[in-house]
């Protein structure tokens, strides 16, 4: 008797540290990204087929005058300056959130004049916003009739760091420094 | 050893004479030159492949004893131009269409990434590097034109 009260403590004991340790590894760590499919370039491009050690992504759109060639510049004078070694265990891709005004061969022929290694992404907007959720990212279009554009975009100033499953291992809120990525990138390679 | 350095303090005495004369000459000049409104650093990125807008910054100084209050007209060509401001929120940035600056007696103001710009839309002719652009403003209600010059992003 005495021996079967034990056992019933003692098992209660082991399943409250599991839950605990589950409900704290699940804290710590909530789990954002993972594949994901777009359009490149015309083709179908998924994420899985073809990861790099350590992916940076950042949304935005090719109309965007200002903060989108900053921070692609910024990428490109960071990715740069990495060791020849790293360089080729690096990728960045870059997502348009403008399905309705940008062409496929409009994204990925102008993030290829920063570096040839960028990756230009859109899609449909079933895909864009797929992609959006799975990164817990926002944009918003709203009309905008007192511009001549008709409309503005307004989306996640970040960049992600995703591992090769795609998984969120850090971030890099509104990047202004080709040297704040360049350390976050040592920082995670 | 007497002769350096009566030669030598001769010479000094040349170079400060020299010197001074220089230094009012030069302010002589800048007190003709100034204008209420000094603009420096004026660049228009040439627009990329793939994107029909660009932006356009600038460093301005109001040298008068007067506000003054900026508008923009146009910039050569371009088929229109806007003042906007780039706004970053709870990790989101946005932009909003911004009607005039104000410009406070003897401050300066920016136009620069990440904040103010002038953005820029649909260019009506191939825009080469170091071209100049006119840009014109309204100041305080008068049309005013500034050079700017075409800068590549590469
Ligand atoms: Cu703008």
């Amino acid at each position: 008797m005495k021996a079967k009260i034990l056992t019933i403590f003692f098992s209660l004991i082991l399943s409250a540290c599991v839950l605990w340790a589950v409900v704290k590894i699940n804290n710590s760590r909530p789990i954002i990204g993972g594949s994901f499919k777009a359009q490149n370039n015309g083709h179908d491009w998924i994420f899985k087929d073809e990861p790099k050690d350590l992916n940076l992504l950042y949304i935005g759109y090719v109309k965007c005058p200002d903060i989108c060639p900053m921070t692609l510049s910024f990428i490109n004078k960071a990715l740069g300056e990495l060791e020849l070694k790293d360089k080729s265990r690096v990728r960045f891709i870059f997502i348009s959130v403008d399905q309705n005004y940008e062409s496929v061969q409009d994204v990925s022929g102008y993030v290829k004049q920063f570096n040839s290694t960028f990756i230009g992404l859109n899609g449909t907007k079933n895909q864009i916003d797929q992609i959006i959720t799975l990164f817990n990212l926002t944009y918003k279009i709203e009309n905008d009739p007192k511009s001549y554009l008709g409309y503005s975009i307004t989306h996640s100033d970040r960049i992600l760091l995703l591992n090769r499953l795609g998984i969120v291992i850090s971030q890099l809120p509104s990047p202004r420094s080709s040297d704040e990525i360049l350390k976050k990138i040592r920082e995670n390679l | 050893m007497k002769y350096l350095f009566a030669v030598l303090s001769f010479f000094i005495l040349v170079a400060s004479l020299a010197n001074s004369s220089f230094g009012e000459q030069k302010i002589v000049l800048k007190q003709v030159s100034v204008d209420p409104l000094e603009i420096s650093e004026a660049r228009i990125f040439i627009p990329l492949k793939g994107s029909s807008a660009t932006a356009a910054y600038a460093k301005l100084k109001n040298n008068s004893d007067q506000d003054i209050t900026l508008t923009l007209v146009n910039v050569e060509s371009f088929s229109a131009s806007e003042i906007h401001e780039s706004l970053v929120r709870d990790g989101k940035m946005s932009m909003k269409k911004v009607d005039k600056i104000i410009i406070a007696a003897h401050k300066s103001f920016e136009f620069s990434p990440g904040g103010h710009h002038i953005m820029l839309f649909d260019a009506t002719q191939n825009i080469l590097a170091n071209q100049k652009l006119k840009v014109q403003f309204k100041v305080n209600g008068k049309a005013q034109s500034f050079d700017f010059n075409a800068l590549s992003r590469f």
